[in-house]
């Protein structure tokens, strides 16, 4: 489906506001079905203004993310009573994320600290009634200015009133709430084609006409990596997408990138914008018709350019078609062709991706490498919802796993290589410091994630208190490096037939980094110790199928479980007795993992 | 300068923009005879007429159309 609305879009792209109404109104049976590929999210909009142009382009947008949108709208303008009073209806509808359509008309300035307090008990309320994540606009200057520059420094203006409520709510914003940055959006639009006052006032539309579907647009990309389907990696051509010219050709002197002259300023900064991506968490790959060994040689000696060696992740530098280079790069960094990005001067390298591997997103590149930066931004493809520390080392991660292969190559037994690894891994019930990681954990994994379950951080800070419950936060590392939290469960109470108490495994999430490395097998004898000393009978196990999570289709069968049903929707439902046997089989299975009590319990302990 | 015959022709482009092939222009529509032809979609249309003839409307003027005929005579003192 993702496929097919892209393929739809591409033609009425980027701003035809009544082409794509139409759209949606075409593609309604589409964006109603759930099917396998899409995943469903509920989101209710409270408007200050007019939403009901806004959300068909939402569920549009979020539909060519592979979401299906089931919308609630409130009563117009009735913003803070629904927030406050959560009618049974929104209840019912059980959002997963509530989007205040609001903006600078529906504030008062005389008081922004009353202002602050206003958004923060709405939020705060949302949450605690809803349990869900909510996204808040930040607000625009008012446009006209009043008297042009002078309105910064007036603190009486609603300009600088209007500054101070948006920092003030920047700082006091919790995880649950996320901030949609409509003020800057507006600002790279230019605000008097931003506003248009005169349809403003017959509507009370929240932006001009044309503009709308870039609204939209920048609110499915913020729902979209709450859901986890933001891109993961960039995968990029070298000669003419990194540098001007043909490195093979040119020579490494030869090719134009860095200060000097136009053309190497232009791909510096390209460059520039690469690396604060790869800052910000996101792989970028190297996909190139090229020879290896010079390519590394220019990176070495071409030091004035921002991007080095080790910035990428992986590379497939060799003469085989792109689009199987493409493929073996998903393969070889364990990710989903759908997370990928793609970034080639070449109309003929982007056109045979997008026909063999459509799930992937083809930047059409201008020729004018001045704007490669902003063209990638503009796709909107690596919306974060929040930075973590793992963000932040995650390609050294991935380069730790690359050399990890090699190690595997050269052992050629398994076993030894995994002995080889020395993994040491730590297991804690999830807590205040690793909820954050854990939720963003749950939202983000695809592949190794046996009911794709996803759950704002509230619900997992309930389930960790839960004492009839379980929950663990698995961290490994080996001697290329750490990997941090790796893994998360969340087991609830349950019973079994003849009533007595078991867990059954609500949520199970394993980033695809550490797979293959016999940490399943691990997580599962601690969740059978655990049971054991708690007096739990059972964990009962349920695999629910998507497009993406086939690779634990066969996870509990692995691992000793019993399927006891089959649902029509292809759900299997497992069941494993907690006894001598069950214990005896996992440690006789037990994977060379050595156990540590975790960093924060001996700090407690000092 | 556009005919009132040329600029029906011309709206018509506009209305299937918004609501399809189905809708035929006259100068006698108006918002009773078509059934999607509501507040927003008006608003749709709107956009669309502008676009089509290179004009802006007033909100005044807006609110005051209650048919395609008082539209076209709108159109034609616009791009007189």
């Amino acid at each position: 489906m993702i496929a097919e609305v892209q393929a739809l879009l591409h033609g009425v792209w980027p701003n035809d506001t009544n082409a794509l109404l139409a759209l949606h109104a075409r593609l309604r049976r589409l964006t109603n079905a759930p099917s396998a590929s899409t995943s469903v999210v509920r989101v209710a909009v409270l408007g200050g203004y007019t939403t009901t142009l806004l959300t068909p382009l939402l569920q549009l947008f979020l539909a060519r993310l592979g979401l299906t949108a089931e919308l609630w709208q409130g009563d117009y303008g009735l913003v803070d009573q629904i927030a406050l009073e959560c009618p049974p209806a929104l209840v019912d509808f059980n959002p997963h994320i509530v989007f205040l359509c609001v903006g600078t008309e529906h504030l008062d300035l005389d008081s922004v600290d009353r202002e602050a307090t206003r958004w923060q008990a709405l939020w705060q309320h949302l949450h605690s009634r809803l349990a869900c994540d909510v996204i808040l606009n930040t607000f625009e200057p008012p446009h006209p200015r009043v008297c042009g520059s002078f309105d910064v420094r007036d603190r009486s203006s609603a300009t600088a009133a209007v500054r101070r409520l948006n920092d003030t709510l920047i700082q006091q914003a919790p995880t649950y709430v996320y901030l949609h940055d409509v003020e800057g959006l507006a600002a790279s639009w230019g605000r008097s084609r931003w506003r248009d006052n005169t349809l403003y006032d017959l509507t009370k539309l929240p932006c001009a006409f044309d503009v709308l579907p870039e609204y939209a647009r920048s609110v499915a990309a913020v729902i979209g990596a709450l859901r986890g389907r933001s891109k993961r990696c960039l995968i990029l051509d070298l000669d003419n997408t990194l540098w001007g010219g043909v490195v093979g050709d040119d020579g490494i002197a030869g090719v134009r990138v860095g200060q000097g002259h136009g053309e190497g300023e232009a791909f510096a900064r390209f460059q520039r914008y690469l690396k604060q991506l790869k800052q910000r968490g996101v792989l970028l790959a190297l996909c190139s018709k090229n020879d290896e060994s010079l390519v590394r040689r220019c990176f070495a000696e071409r030091t004035e350019m921002p991007l080095a060696w080790d910035d990428f992740a992986a590379v497939a530098i060799n003469w085989q078609p792109k689009h199987q280079n493409v493929a073996q790069l998903a393969r070889r960094l364990s990710l989903g062709l759908d997370t990928f990005v793609f970034v080639d001067d070449n109309p003929a390298e982007r056109e045979i991706v997008r026909q063999y591997l459509p799930l992937v997103e083809v930047v059409d590149l201008p020729a004018d490498p001045s704007v490669f930066a902003e063209t990638v931004a503009a796709g909107l493809w690596f919306e974060a919802a929040s930075v973590t520390d793992e963000d932040r080392d995650r390609t050294e991660q991935y380069r730790a796993n690359t050399e990890r292969d090699a190690a595997e190559e050269s052992v050629g037994d398994y076993g030894a290589f995994l002995d080889s690894l020395n993994m040491v891994a730590t297991v804690r019930p999830v807590d205040a410091a690793t909820a954050p990681r854990v939720t963003q954990l749950i939202n983000k994994t695809n592949q190794f994630n046996v009911t794709t379950r996803r759950h704002p951080q509230a619900h997992v800070e309930r389930a960790a208190a839960d004492v009839d419950g379980v929950t663990l936060g698995v961290t490994l590392s080996d001697r290329f490096g750490d990997h941090g939290l790796i893994s998360a469960v969340i087991g609830v109470p349950a019973t079994t037939a003849d009533g007595h108490p078991a867990w059954a495994i609500d949520t199970w999430v394993m980033s695809c980094r550490v797979l293959k490395r016999g940490v399943e097998q691990f997580v599962c004898g601690e969740l059978l110790r655990q049971a054991s000393e708690r007096g739990i009978r059972e964990l009962h196990g349920s695999y629910v199928p998507t497009d993406r999570n086939s690779i634990v289709a066969t996870l509990f069968s692995e691992l000793g479980f019993s399927q006891v049903a089959a649902d029509p929707d292809g759900t299997t439902r497992w069941r494993l007795v907690v006894n001598a046997d069950a214990m005896t089989r996992h440690e006789q299975q037990a994977p060379p993992i050595t156990v540590v009590p975790s960093g924060r319990k001996e700090t407690e302990q000092c | 300068m556009l005919t009132r015959d040329a600029i029906v022709a011309k709206l018509q482009t506009a209305f299937t923009s918004v609501f399809g092939a189905d809708v035929i222009v006259s100068e006698q529509l108006s918002a009773n005879d078509v059934a999607e032809w509501d507040s927003l979609n008006h608003i749709r249309l709107i956009v669309a007429v502008q676009k089509a003839f290179g004009v802006r409307f007033t909100a005044a003027e807006v609110g005051s159309l209650k048919t395609v005929g008082e539209l076209t005579t709108l159109i034609e003192r616009k791009t007189a």
